[in-house]
Parts: C-alpha cells; sequence; structure tokens
C-alpha cells in the first residue's frame, strides 16, 4: 500500500532519509562532480549546483508547510 | 570617509531606534498584543546565527579560501531538514520541563546533574568569550574604517560593550523568572536580521552590477585568474568538517538554543522556519564571493575581512558604507545581547545557584539577590568579551569564530545521546564532554593562543614534552587542515568516551526516569505509580508555595499556586492525593524553570532528603538481629534495638516527636539523622509536621532507596495516626501505613515500630516481634478500609437501590449481625446526623470507636455479608469488579473475597503450583499456616519461601534432617494430632495438604478419605481454612466424586 506524498512528509524517517541525501549532494564526492571548467548560464558549474541544491532543500520545505497546513 | 561623529550617532541612534523597537514589543505584550508571536519573527530571530562573522568573516574567508565560507551555512541549512524531527524535539522537552538553557537541557536529561550543568556552562563561558570579542572587534573595525581611525579602540569597544550590556539588562533580564519569554529582545533582534539582509544584499548588488558589470563578470575575471582560479576549487576534507561543526552549532550555541527552543512560542511556527532559515542564509550568502573576489580585483587595502564597508569607502559611496555598517553592528549585536543573556543565565543556574542555596538562601530577599546575580553576570560575560578583544590578536575573524564552533560542538554527542539513547549515562556523558573539551582546548585553542603569541611556537613545531606525536596540529601524525583534524579527534574521542562510559557506569534509576521521558517525550505519561500516589494534602500546599516563593517571591508563589489549582479545578482545601502530586510536579518544573534543573534538585533535596549515615561502628557484635526486609513491633526496647543495629554498620534513620537532642544524648548516637515530627519549626534540625504525611513518607522513600542496608525507627505511630485520622479521610492514613509496609517489603530495609502494647491488635510475646498486614494490626485502621470498601460499593449503585442498601446494611449493624463476634454502636440512618448532610446517601455510617478492629477475615466477612445486602437489592452487583481495584490498591487478592473461615477447600490441578502459590500469597500477607507436602522441606523455602517449622514433610525416609519436622504418611494419627494443635493455637490458621496421592498409595483410600472428614470437622469448629491439592488423574471416578463431596471447589 503507497502513501500519499503529504502522508510521506509527515513521517520523521521521510526528514532523515532527505537530511542525509542532502548532506551527500552538499559533499564529497558529488560535490567533486560539479567542480571543473564546465559552465552553466555563464557560471562555474559547482555555483550553479550548490545553489540548485541549496533552492530544492528550501522548496521541499516550503511545500511541507503549505501540505501540513492546508 | 564620514565624519566621526556622524557614525558613533549613527550607531547610538540605531542602538536607540532596537530599544523602541524592544520596548514597543514589550508593551505590546503587556496589553496582550504580542507581535513577536509569529512564525516569521521566530524564523528571522533563529538568522541571529549570521553575526558579525558572517558580515566580515566570511568574506575575508572567500577571499583566501574561496567557497570554503560556505558550509558554515549550509550546516543549518541542512539540519533545518530535520527541523521537524529533531528541533520540535528539543522544544518539547524544554517546554515539558521547563528546561531555558542549554546546560539545563542536557544536566536535565542526566539526573539533574550539577556536574554537567557546571561543565556545559564553563565551557560555554569560555567559547563565547572569543565570539563576543568577534562582534566587538568587528563594530569598532568597521566604524575606524569609515570614519578614519578617530577615536581609540580601546575606548569605543568599551563603549559599545556598555551600552549592549545596559539593553541586555533591560529587555533579557528584566524578571528573574527566565520563563517569560523576552518578546523585546526578540523583536530587536528580529529587527536586525532583516537590517542586516537588507544591508548586506544592497552592498552587493552596488559591488556586483555597480562597479562591476555584474556578478558573472567577477566570477569570470576570478577563474581566469592564475592567482585566484583555485577559489573555486574547495578543499573538501575542510568542507565536510566545517559542515559538521556548523551543524552543530546552530543546535547548541546558547543563544541559538535561546531563540529557537526557549523563545518558541508554538512548534508550528518551526514549520516556517524550515524554509526561511535556509532562505536566509542563501540570500545573506548570495554576494559574498561577489564582494571577496571584488575586494581582491579592486586590490582593496585593508583586510579582507572588511571588504563589505571597505570597498564602498573606497569606492567614494559613504552612505552605502554607513549602511554597512548598521548591517555590521546590527549582526554583532543580536549575537551580543542573546549569548549576554543565555549565557549570564547558565552561570546563575548552573554555577552558582547551588552555593546561593546552600549558604545564603534562607531568609535572604532571594529574588532580589538572584535578579542582581543574572545582571553582573550578563556585564561580566560582556566584561570577558571585551577584555579578550584587547588582549588577543586574531588570526581571522573566521577563525575566532570557528574556535567557538568547535568547542559547541563537544555539546553534541551528550545532548544527541541524550534525547535518542536511554543507555546514556551521566558518567558517559561527563566522560565525552570532559575529553572533548580537552582534546579542543590541545587542537584548537593553544594554536590559536599561539598564533597571539601567548604561548611558545615550540608546542607547535615539537609536540608535547616534545614527542612529536603530540604536536597540536598533527596528534598521532595525522595530517589534516586544523579544524579537520580538531573536529575530527574532539568529537571522535567525546563520541568513543561518552558511549563507552555509558555501557560501562549504568544509569541510575532517576536517571533511567528521565531518560524515558525524555527520549519518549511524545508517548502519553504513566500514570503515577502507585506508591507515589498515596499522599494527602494537609498542609503541602502552603509548604510548595512557601519553598517556591523563596526562588520568585510571595506574590508570584501565590499566584502559580492559585492558577494550578484551579487548572486542576480544586482548591487548598478540597486537593486530592493525585491532584497534590501533579501540583507538586508543575512547581518544581516552575522552579527549574527559575533556578535551572540542578539546583532546583538540590532545593528539593535538602527540602525532603536525609542521606544515610553510619555511626561509628562498636567493637562489640550486635546483641539483635533484625532481618531486612521486615517489620518489627518492640514496644519496650524499640531505641536499645535502634541503637544496636545503627552502631554495628547500618544507616538509621530516626523519627519521634521527641527532642533530637535528648533522644541523641540518652542513647549515644550522633551522626544518625533524627526527623522531628512537630509542628512547630525548630533551629538547626529537621523536622516534619505530623499531619504532613506525604512529606514524611517521601522522606522516608528517599532515604530507604539511598541506602543499601538501613534501618527505621519510627516512634508513636499510633499517636501518628491519631492525630490524622481526626484531620484528613481515614483512606489516607490508610494508604500512608500501606506505603509503608510495602516500601519495607521491597528495600532492604528494616522499620521498628514503636507503639503502645494495646494499639496492637495481636499478642507481642517477644521483646522484638515481627509482624505484617499493618492495616489488620493497628488500632482502628481495619475498620476504615471496611468502610472505604462498603462506600466503594455502595457508590456503585444507582440512586434508587443505594438507599435501600444502606439502610439494609446500618440495620445489619445494629444488631451485630455484620461484625461478627464485635461490638459495633452503628447508628440508624434516622438518628444520625448526617441524615441532614446533603451527601446522605452515598455512604454507610459507621461509627469507628478507637478500640475497634478486625482481622483480616473477620474483615471479609463483613465485605461479604454487606455484598449479600447489596445484591438483594440489586442483583446484577458484582462485588469483585466493584473492589478489585481497591484490593490491588491494598494487597488484597481477589480470591480472598470467596475464602470463607470453616472450610475445606479442594484446588484442582496436576501440579500443586497454584495450590502452593495461593498459600505463599496468604502466609507472605500475614496469615498463619501449616504446609504438609511430599516436597522436600528445602525446596518449598526455596521456591515460595516459607518458613521452616510451618513445613511437616510425608516422607517414610529415616534419614532426615533434625531441622525439619516429618511425618510417616501412614501415622494418620500423628498427623491429626500435629493439625489439631496447630488449630488449637493459631488465631485464623489455614492449612495446605499437597501429597493426597502419596498418603493413598503408602496407605489406602479409605484411611485417607476418614483423615480428610475428620480434620473438615475440626477446621469448622476452629472457623480454619483447609486447602488440599488434588490430582484429579490419580484417582478413578467414584473415588474422586467422595473426596470432593467432603470439600468446596476452588477456582485460582
Amino acid at each position: 500500500m503507497t502513501v500519499s506524498i503529504k502522508d510521506l512528509m509527515e513521517q520523521d524517517d521521510f526528514w532523515i532519509l532527505l537530511f542525509v541525501l542532502g548532506s551527500f549532494l552538499l559533499n564529497w564526492p558529488l560535490l567533486s562532480l560539479a567542480t571543473g571548467e564546465s559552465r552553466v548560464f555563464g557560471y562555474p558549474l559547482i555555483l550553479v549546483y550548490i545553489l540548485v541544491v541549496w533552492l530544492i532543500i528550501i522548496l521541499w520545505v516550503y511545500l511541507f508547510e503549505r501540505w501540513t497546513l492546508d | 570617509m564620514i565624519a566621526p561623529h556622524i557614525a558613533l550617532a549613527t550607531m547610538v541612534l540605531y542602538l536607540l531606534l532596537l530599544f523602541g523597537i524592544a520596548l514597543y514589543a514589550y508593551r505590546q505584550r503587556q496589553a496582550g498584543r504580542s507581535i513577536v508571536s509569529n512564525p516569521y519573527v521566530y524564523a528571522l530571530s533563529i538568522c541571529l546565527y549570521a553575526t558579525a562573522w558572517a558580515f566580515y568573516g566570511s568574506v575575508g574567508k572567500a577571499a583566501s579560501t574561496g567557497l570554503s565560507f560556505l558550509p558554515i551555512y549550509l550546516g543549518p541549512s541542512l539540519i533545518m531538514l530535520l527541523g521537524w524531527p529533531l528541533i520540535r524535539k528539543m522544544i518539547r522537552i524544554s517546554k515539558e520541563y521547563r528546561l531555558t538553557t542549554i546546560s539545563d537541557f542536557i544536566s536535565f536529561r542526566y539526573g539533574r546533574s550539577y556536574a554537567i550543568g557546571a561543565l556545559v556552562t564553563i565551557a560555554s563561558l569560555i567559547t563565547i568569550t572569543p565570539y563576543v570579542a568577534l562582534q566587538l572587534i568587528a563594530i569598532t573595525d568597521s566604524l575606524n574604517i569609515i570614519s578614519g581611525e578617530y577615536y581609540p579602540i580601546g575606548s569605543m569597544r568599551l563603549v559599545v560593550t556598555i551600552l549592549l550590556g545596559v539593553f541586555a539588562i533591560v529587555f533579557g533580564a528584566r524578571y528573574l523568572d527566565p520563563l517569560e519569554r523576552h518578546e523585546g529582545l526578540i523583536a530587536a533582534v528580529a529587527f536586525g536580521s532583516v537590517v542586516k539582509l537588507v544591508a548586506f544584499l544592497a552592498a552587493g548588488i552596488y559591488i556586483a552590477y555597480g562597479i562591476f558589470g555584474g556578478y558573472g563578470v567577477i566570477v569570470d575575471e576570478i577563474a581566469t585568474s592564475p592567482d585566484y582560479s583555485h577559489l573555486l576549487q574547495p578543499d573538501y576534507v575542510s568542507w565536510f568538517s566545517l559542515t559538521l561543526i556548523s551543524l552543530f552549532a546552530i543546535l547548541f550555541l546558547p543563544r541559538q538554543f535561546h531563540v529557537m527552543v526557549v523563545e518558541n512560542s508554538d512548534e508550528n511556527h518551526l514549520k516556517k522556519a524550515m524554509w526561511l532559515v535556509p532562505l536566509y542564509m542563501l540570500l545573506i550568502n548570495l554576494f559574498v564571493p561577489a564582494v571577496a573576489w571584488a575586494g581582491l580585483l579592486l586590490d582593496t587595502p585593508g583586510s579582507a575581512d572588511m571588504f563589505m564597508v571597505s570597498i564602498p569607502v573606497d569606492q567614494g559611496n559613504d552612505l552605502l558604507a554607513l549602511l554597512v555598517f548598521i548591517g555590521g553592528v546590527s549582526a554583532a549585536a543580536a549575537m551580543v545581547l542573546v549569548s549576554a543573556v543565555a549565557v549570564g543565565t547558565m552561570m546563575l543556574n548552573d554555577l552558582e545557584m547551588s552555593h546561593i542555596i546552600r549558604r545564603i538562601g534562607k531568609g535572604r530577599d532571594l529574588p532580589s539577590l538572584l535578579l542582581t546575580m543574572r545582571w553582573l553576570n550578563i556585564l561580566l560575560v560582556l566584561a570577558l568579551g571585551y577584555l579578550y578583544s584587547l588582549l588577543v590578536e586574531y588570526h581571522s575573524l573566521v577563525d575566532i569564530g570557528l574556535i567557538s564552533f568547535l568547542a559547541v560542538s563537544q555539546i553534541a554527542p551528550a545532548a544527541l545521546g541524550g534525547m535518542y539513547w536511554k543507555k546514556g549515562s551521566r558518567h558517559g556523558a561527563i566522560a565525552g564532554l570532559v575529553s572533548g573539551f580537552l582534546i579542543w582546548g590541545y587542537t584548537a585553542l593553544i594554536p590559536s593562543l599561539v598564533w597571539s603569541g601567548l604561548i611558545s611556537e615550540r608546542l607547535l613545531t615539537e609536540g608535547l614534552l616534545g614527542i612529536g606525536f603530540l604536536r597540536p596540529t598533527s596528534l598521532f601524525g595525522l595530517h589534516l587542515d586544523m579544524w579537520t583534524h580538531a573536529a575530527f579527534w574532539s568529537i571522535f574521542v567525546n563520541c568513543l568516551f561518552y558511549v563507552l562510559f555509558s555501557l560501562i557506569y549504568r544509569p541510575s534509576q532517576e536517571e533511567m526516569a528521565l531518560s524515558e521521558s525524555v527520549v519518549d517525550i511524545y508517548e502519553a505519561r504513566p500514570e503515577l505509580a502507585l506508591s507515589e500516589r498515596r499522599m494527602i494534602r494537609v498542609g503541602t500546599v502552603d509548604e510548595l508555595e512557601t519553598t517556591l516563593a523563596r526562588y520568585i517571591g510571595e506574590e508570584k508563589a501565590k499566584r502559580e499556586v492559585d492558577s494550578n489549582l484551579a487548572e486542576l479545578g480544586t482548591t487548598r482545601e478540597r486537593i486530592d492525593a493525585k491532584q497534590l502530586m501533579i501540583l507538586r510536579e508543575v512547581l518544581e518544573k516552575r522552579l527549574t524553570g527559575t533556578v535551572g534543573t540542578s539546583a532546583t534538585r538540590i532545593i528539593v533535596e535538602e527540602e525532603i532528603s536525609v542521606k544515610p549515615v553510619v555511626e561509628v561502628v562498636r567493637g562489640t557484635k550486635a546483641m539483635y538481629t533484625l532481618n531486612p526486609s521486615r517489620i518489627y513491633v518492640i514496644p519496650e526496647k524499640a531505641y536499645e534495638v535502634f541503637t544496636d543495629q545503627i552502631t554495628h554498620g547500618i544507616e538509621g534513620l530516626c523519627i519521634a516527636s521527641s527532642d533530637p537532642d535528648e533522644i541523641r544524648s540518652r542513647w549515644q548516637f550522633t551522626e544518625t539523622p533524627i526527623i522531628r515530627l512537630s509542628h512547630d519549626r525548630g533551629r538547626g534540625e529537621m523536622y516534619i509536621a505530623p499531619t504532613n504525611l506525604p512529606l514524611l513518607f517521601i522522606t522516608i522513600k528517599s532515604f530507604v532507596e539511598k541506602s543499601t542496608n538501613s534501618i527505621i525507627l519510627l516512634d508513636n505511630l499510633d499517636d501518628l495516626i491519631e492525630e490524622n485520622v481526626s484531620v484528613v479521610p481515614p483512606s489516607e492514613v490508610l494508604d500512608f501505613v500501606y506505603a509503608l509496609e510495602s516500601l519495607a517489603r521491597e528495600n532492604r530495609t528494616r522499620f521498628v515500630l514503636k507503639v503502645r502494647p494495646e494499639y496492637v491488635h495481636e499478642k507481642l510475646p517477644l521483646e522484638i516481634n515481627e509482624v505484617r498486614q499493618l492495616i489488620f494490626l493497628l488500632g482502628p485502621l481495619s475498620c476504615y478500609l471496611f468502610k472505604d470498601f462498603a462506600d466503594a460499593m455502595i457508590a456503585s449503585l444507582d440512586e434508587s437501590c443505594r438507599r435501600e442498601a444502606i439502610r439494609d446494611i446500618e440495620v445489619l449493624m445494629e444488631t451485630d449481625r455484620l461484625f461478627e463476634g464485635i461490638k459495633c454502636a452503628g447508628r440508624s440512618a434516622e438518628m444520625s446526623p448526617e441524615a441532614c448532610d446533603p451527601d446522605m446517601g452515598k455512604s454507610v455510617v459507621v461509627k469507628i470507636e478507637p478500640h475497634l478492629s478486625l482481622s483480616r477475615w473477620e474483615f471479609f466477612m463483613a465485605i461479604r455479608s454487606v455484598a449479600r445486602e447489596i445484591k438483594k437489592v440489586d442483583p446484577k452487583f458484582d462485588p469483585k469488579s466493584v473492589l478489585g481495584p481497591l484490593m490491588a490498591k491494598y494487597g488484597l487478592k481477589l480470591y480472598e473475597l470467596d475464602l470463607i473461615p470453616g472450610t475445606t477447600y479442594v484446588i484442582e490441578e496436576e501440579k500443586p503450583q497454584k495450590s502452593l502459590e495461593l498459600f505463599s500469597d496468604l502466609t507472605r500477607l500475614g496469615a498463619v499456616g501449616l504446609c504438609i507436602s511430599r516436597y522436600h522441606p528445602d525446596k518449598l523455602i526455596e521456591r515460595y519461601n516459607f518458613h521452616p517449622e510451618r513445613v511437616i514433610w510425608l516422607t517414610q525416609s529415616t534419614a532426615y534432617e533434625a531441622k525439619y519436622r516429618c511425618v510417616d504418611p501412614t501415622n494418620f494419627p500423628r498427623l491429626s494430632s500435629i493439625t489439631s494443635d496447630f488449630l488449637t493455637n493459631t488465631k485464623e490458621p489455614l492449612i495446605l495438604l499437597e501429597g493426597l496421592g502419596y498418603l493413598i498409595t503408602q496407605s489406602n483410600y479409605e484411611s485417607v478419605l476418614r483423615f480428610i472428614q475428620s480434620q473438615r470437622d475440626e477446621i469448622s469448629m476452629r472457623k480454619a481454612m483447609l486447602f488440599i491439592h488434588l490430582d484429579p488423574l490419580a484417582l478413578d471416578t467414584k473415588e474422586l466424586h467422595r473426596l470432593k463431596s467432603e470439600m468446596e471447589p476452588l477456582e485460582l
């Protein structure tokens, strides 16, 4: 039986998973994938990568707040 | 450049603006219109995390090491993902137990440990000092940059320190009670967060788009510059360690704990903060690389830490420079204010309070004294920061901050372990904290002191005592950047010692109880333990209020008690035992919020705790032998026996109404505590009012639990009972007596009761008489118990049946048919004054004379009679379901309702397990029994704790030991003689016969049947009870039927 995203977000374990995932995404070795000469919209990949992951974290928690308030 | 006076005036005006905002918020709160209790303000207050370090230090770090400044802000953003499971739990625990500082939070979990509270406080003071210094340095240095070094730095810093100190006192320590949320302070902090963000973004946009052609232009130039391209390559090892320690910092820095946990007014505000805080961190760091790298590209003079203000000054944009300066002041001021308040409170609660309570407290105006101490602490924190800023040169702003972060990370294992691991013990926490801080000091603090020139560089280059392996920056040859190196060793050793010592030294009972309540904070709390519910109310509410008043003032204490009584729906006069326990818990938490957990523990312990001590041991052998877990009635020689025991290694407690000095001089003991039962407060002695049974019980319990081998002498328990039954409901006296008995039975203690012989309803043939079932032994307690039971049965009826049942019962009493053989002066309902009582018709009117008593069997006979009368009125009435809880409360067994004296019972089971357990239960509860069994006495004594003299072994063996009584299974005359003697000489005797099959096989069925029939007659005449175990499979149907016809079946 699957649960809705809202129910998923209400589980502590889910947030622990997200925390671990975020920690992995924002640390070595995954972070090293974004270094180098590559550019995105003229900006170094690493800056864009960190910014995007950071924004995703913010957005995800924002959605949690909206959905649980609803 | 701005005129120095304008810069200074702007700063002062800004601080006054903060004052005004704080005052406005405070007044709004007083008017019931809080502007602070909303999630946006809450989230902005958490952004206090971004201090002058973020404003200036991050820019400096970005200029030197590139993106490596980012983890300091990624850590907090990541931890917000755990906001709901983790931070919410911290908030819930703190609110539940009124924990107002991080040191209280941790010390509470580990048994309200004073040592841990003190350790965390001292560590916080040490770590916060450089951090405060950093803020003061940032303010004064930025002021000098925009106004051109006009003012002496030392004087300027002093002015700033004083201004901030006054602000902190006015808005952070106005009242003693830290539970009052400081809305003024939080409003100022939240406003400051907005100001610094606006200033930072304005400066960033100006520098990136005003001076350069865009953010991308700066990044391009840096990426293509051979000198600076490395700034885009983070060092992953230090990246990880900085993420980790910043993650811990936002949770456990005193200021962060204060705003995030203590000042939280609604857990749901956390949901908003969980995304607003990371968004804020993102925005305030968005232009850090741009500003830092722009400074490098523009070759801006001065320290890179100050690029934020020096670039606008260098470019001639004074207004922006002023705005940035104010942003920096905002960032620094908020941190200093909240840190000073938080650490000042910690110092008071965890360092000073215990000394104040022990030495100064009694009789002084404590609330004023404590408030003054708090103010002084706040000023001390600021003063230390100021002195540090003058004495120590810094490597960089960031390095000062990282030293603090690393130090605060040492709290993490104990704090997080305490929240999730029940086995985490006080010893583990202390070992972890001490080892972690020592390693931190060696690997992080010492190198910074070497750089400042305060310590010789030799320690860094050659190691401790010249041992290369012990170099502070490369312990055991591990080469990492300094922060990673220090973080690794300190946190690793901390965690290792925490876990190891927790596994070696198990938590105490108190710690286990606290750990469960903390770890399982979301689970429903269980009912109070049965033994702790037996309290009464008289005098105790006033005493609780008096204790509380000593620390928060009389008016506040009275308001607190009255509001809590209103919440409980009761009054001082009507409060019952359970409500009193709840009130006590609430007020204890209140005290915790005021004076901290370890100090509360001291107050509570000093109020009610008596520590076991041992007298000087006499060389002679003890004259008397008292066994632990027993109660003795010693009418004449109680003190002599007590003195004999305490002078031979047993810890004693004496409770008496006589003068303690007289007792000591007469009986020659000096160390043993004596508690005087008196309504008058004495000087220098421990006293308890005789009507304060809850306090007396807690005191005895606390003593017993602290001791491993003790004796308690309770002089004049009879007077104590008589004084109380005239004042409180007798059921509460019953609770006290039963609780004492349970306490004696369950612990390794000996109770010695000195009572008048006529108060005891049993012969006391010896000097020292071991007794049981005090309720049936002392005075009219058994009659009060009967009344309770009768009232419970009556209360279960509906209105129409109740009056009729009461009338029938009272008729029984008047005609002496209720208490068999005992005269009871019952009054008729018409004649009794209670007839006019509005509560009339709800309970039985029983006049209890002091000499009345019921034995256990008489009690149950009376209960059965009442139940019979009630059943006539209400056939559906089931006494067992009504009386079950009450019986369990007083250790009575449900089957006792069915046991009728003069009856022979048969218990059918293959093995005699239930039969032996029944017999063991009844004798343990005070009945005198004789067990005739096929089992060897050793087995019965070991398994069921039978007394050797009460066992008759059925055996034909001649090689038996002389210490046991043995009977040949064919010798029925001998067997009859033994049982007859026993029945004649014992009051309310009971006999268990196990081994019927053996008797039959050794003799014959008919002889056994005749024996049973003769015993049955004798049992019936003596009003005794005989239990016979029978294995139904051992006999054929006819034999079984004939035997069973002589007996009543008993289902267990």
